[in-house]
């Protein structure tokens, strides 16, 4: 708990630093004050991806090692993946109503793609919860999280594979074409979600370990005299 | 609605989300059995 709590605090602090950076950065020259939402936005769905990597990354661990932890990263990240990318959309609507002059567009292939993407990661932690056997969840679960994980470069890719509404990348791997103030908030606020991404992480792996020992102790079930089977291979 | 009220809501909603999952962690700790 002292890790999550500690991450937890580090987290705030920087975004609170990354909140005033983005507040004080000059306005765009185009969109004003409305691509400070970028500060949020862009950070949300970085950090969405990197959680459906670690899902697939854990997926795969399960599967080789038959680990129970695996399973319990693939899990939280997943979790936390979802809430990322549902911040991504609505932060992306709120942003896209006064700039583009519309909340939604399912013509565009980045709305499209990420919906899609959060609809399947909802699908994952249904078909989670829809499975009560810990093995065959974990089974089950890890074949969807190492599939699932080809929409991340889909989306990300999808913005120049479909030329639609959605801009492509302004921070890529051969520069930003961003003024340095706005980079500099931008790069404070991705530091800020990492660290917010692991403080959940940490505390969501917590719980599942809890709710895994509870899951797979011995129950009386006739009596203290016979135990249900474990389901551990 | 003016440009800094629509970046307020933004951040507002971030902040509710966030906090709501936190919670949600919290209580789903606090349901489970002690032992």
């Amino acid at each position: 708990m002292t890790r999550t709590k500690v991450l937890g605090a580090l987290a705030l602090i920087v975004l609170a630093a990354g909140t005033w950076l983005a507040w004080t950065a000059p306005p765009e020259a185009v969109q004003r004050e409305y691509y400070r939402i970028i500060n949020i936005h862009v950070p949300s769905a970085w950090l969405a991806f990197l959680a459906f990597g670690v899902t697939a990354a854990g997926s795969i661990g399960w599967r080789i090692t038959r680990k129970r932890g695996w399973d319990r990263m693939a899990a939280s990240s997943a979790e936390i993946g979802v809430m990322f990318i549902a911040l991504a959309l609505v932060t992306g609507m709120i942003w896209g109503r006064p700039v583009w002059g519309r909340f939604w567009d399912w013509q565009d292939a980045r709305m499209a793609t990420t919906a899609l993407m959060f609809f399947v990661y909802l699908g994952y932690l249904g078909l989670r919860r829809a499975t009560p056997d810990p093995i065959a969840r974990a089974d089950r679960a890890s074949i969807l999280g190492i599939v699932a994980v080809v929409q991340v470069p889909l989306v990300y890719f999808s913005v120049y594979m479909w030329r639609t509404l959605h801009q492509t990348p302004t921070i890529r791997p051969d520069g930003a074409q961003m003024h340095p103030q706005m980079l500099t908030a931008m790069l404070v606020n991705l530091a800020g979600f990492t660290l917010l991404y692991l403080a959940l992480l940490s505390a969501r792996m917590l719980l599942a370990k809890r709710e895994d020992d509870l899951e797979t102790a011995p129950q009386p079930v006739a009596g203290t005299s016979v135990a249900r089977p474990s389901l551990e291979s | 609605m003016s440009p800094d009220t629509v970046v307020l809501l933004a951040y507002v909603v971030t902040a509710l989300m966030v906090l709501g999952y936190g919670l949600y962690l919290r209580r789903r700790w606090r349901r489970l059995p002690s032992g």
